[in-house]
């Protein structure tokens, strides 16, 4: 028999809030990383004239586009703030506080900056249309 | 109160299967106790491994409910759960149930050198560190590894790169290398710079400190090394 | 005297510092300032007049130059994780690393030369 999943979990928690940190900051980080290609492959439709680039605005309107933009919001707050974190303390500050520095800084901060991202690009783009 | 203690057991090279048994036990007793209670009143091919039972050989070390941690000095009452869950340390090779085989651990250890090398084999006065100083300030706390492994089974890098070192071996090494009667430093700094192996595959997952039985923050160890501070100090001693 | 290989380890911290200011005005920028979010979408010739400005180009071309090196050394940190190569296999990667992040510099910079 396996391990109940509550008792995992609350035994888990604990335990593994710097390894998912860990992994967060990787998987952000090449979701990053594949963003800037696409962002660069913007830019040069620039040079394709208003036109034809007033088309890819216009995906870029849309409310699916408008939901990715949301993601990548979240996606650089994570990966932005978890940085920090690791900078302080790798600068040896806060060892016994890592958890704490994780829920209250990347969670607690990174959540609140999120929504005020978010909340306006959701109501003036997604709602309006 | 009624336990029910889940161990995963296997032989070498055969698959592993869950075995569950009913315990009733009182809350004080150590999970080592309990394993003590099974093998000797329901099951006596359950192979798990201890010596001194008091936490300071280190041989003990299992997953208990998921974290790694000595059988001798986890209480049942610490889990807050009747439901034990026992699996040997991850990242080693099982010898049988919850006994693994710690070479992988062992290998690491030996690479940084970790026998002391005197300046001078062939003084014939002991050279001593007054308490006070800046080896017994900077190594406190740094200094009880008992090798039982459980650093290394917590981290996740071991399990994804078979070269790094460890925490336990990084903060050996260290040791090694702030100790002013060393003679070995430059050695003991080539082993931890390495890219595959040293310092540069910690990320800083503070999974280490976590579990170690002996309460060293090892995370605070290989940053040490990270940022060059402990590099003055082998540079004036040597 | 530090390790050998610190200066990477410090570089990649540094350039994550620097990222953070430069993405935020960046952000700023382009969904408050150009962007007019309020009519929620941009317009080419908002974009066009604010990236001709070699301010700007500047600073968005220093923002790729970072951004790049702290990405792909990152990779390079995932790959080397993983213990999938040897010694020498760490300098190839390093090297093939490199020259898309040159490759890639250039195609971002060209993006401001076709204007």
């Amino acid at each position: 028999m396996s391990t109940p999943a509550r008792v995992v979990v609350r035994n888990y928690t604990g335990q593994l809030v710097g390894m998912t940190a860990w992994l967060l900051q990787r998987v952000t980080g090449l979701l990053l990383l594949f963003y800037l290609f696409l962002h660069v492959e913007t830019i040069h439709q620039l040079s394709a004239g208003q036109a034809a680039f007033d088309q890819q605005l216009a995906f870029y309107g849309t409310p699916f586009f408008k939901l990715l933009e949301i993601g990548l919001l979240a996606t650089v707050i994570l990966h932005a703030f978890n940085g920090i974190r690791l900078t302080v303390l790798d600068l040896g500050i806060a060892h016994g506080r890592q958890r704490k520095l994780f829920w209250v800084l990347v969670m607690g901060a990174g959540t609140a900056l999120f929504i005020a991202g978010a909340v306006p690009i959701f109501i003036f783009s997604v709602l309006q249309r | 109160m009624n336990y029910t203690v889940s161990i995963q057991r296997s032989r070498q090279g055969g698959k592993a299967a869950w075995k569950s048994y009913a315990l009733e036990a009182a809350e004080e007793m150590t999970v080592l106790d309990a394993l003590f209670a099974i093998r000797q009143q329901q099951d006596a091919t359950l192979a798990f491994r201890c010596s001194c039972r008091v936490g300071m050989c280190g041989t003990c070390a299992i997953r208990i409910n998921g974290v790694a941690r000595l059988a001798c000095k986890t209480r049942l009452s610490a889990l807050k759960s009747q439901q034990v869950t026992l699996t040997a340390l991850p990242h080693f090779p099982v010898v049988r149930d919850l006994a693994v085989a710690l070479d992988p651990f062992f290998e690491q250890w030996r690479r940084i050198r970790p026998r002391f090398r005197p300046q001078n084999p062939e003084a014939s006065e002991l050279a001593r560190i007054p308490a006070g100083s800046d080896y017994s300030r900077l190594t406190s706390g740094k200094r009880d590894c008992i090798t039982c492994g459980a650093c290394f089974a917590a981290c996740s890098i071991p399990g994804m790169n078979k070269r790094y070192l460890g925490p336990a071996a990084i903060n050996r090494a260290l040791l090694r290398i702030l100790d002013p009667r060393d003679a070995a430093h430059q050695q003991r700094l080539d082993s931890v710079n390495d890219l595959h192996a040293g310092v540069w595959r910690c990320h800083t997952q503070f999974s280490c400190g976590a579990v170690c039985p002996k309460g060293i923050n090892l995370t605070h160890s290989i940053t040490l090394l990270k940022r060059g501070v402990v590099g003055n100090q082998a540079e004036s001693n040597a | 005297m530090m390790l050998r290989n610190s200066i990477w380890w410090y570089l990649q911290r540094i350039t994550g510092a620097a990222l953070v200011p430069l993405l935020v005005a960046h952000f700023w920028v382009e969904h408050y300032m150009t962007a007019s979010i309020r009519h929620g979408h941009l317009s080419y010739q908002a974009i066009l007049t604010r990236v001709a400005n070699p301010l700007w180009q500047a600073i968005d071309i220093s923002f790729l130059l970072i951004a790049l090196f702290h990405g792909l050394h990152g990779l390079f940190g995932i790959i080397l994780d993983f213990g999938w190569i040897e010694r020498r296999g760490a300098r190839i990667t390093a090297t093939v690393l490199t020259m898309i992040g040159i490759a890639w510099a250039y195609w971002g910079i060209e993006a401001f030369r076709h204007l």
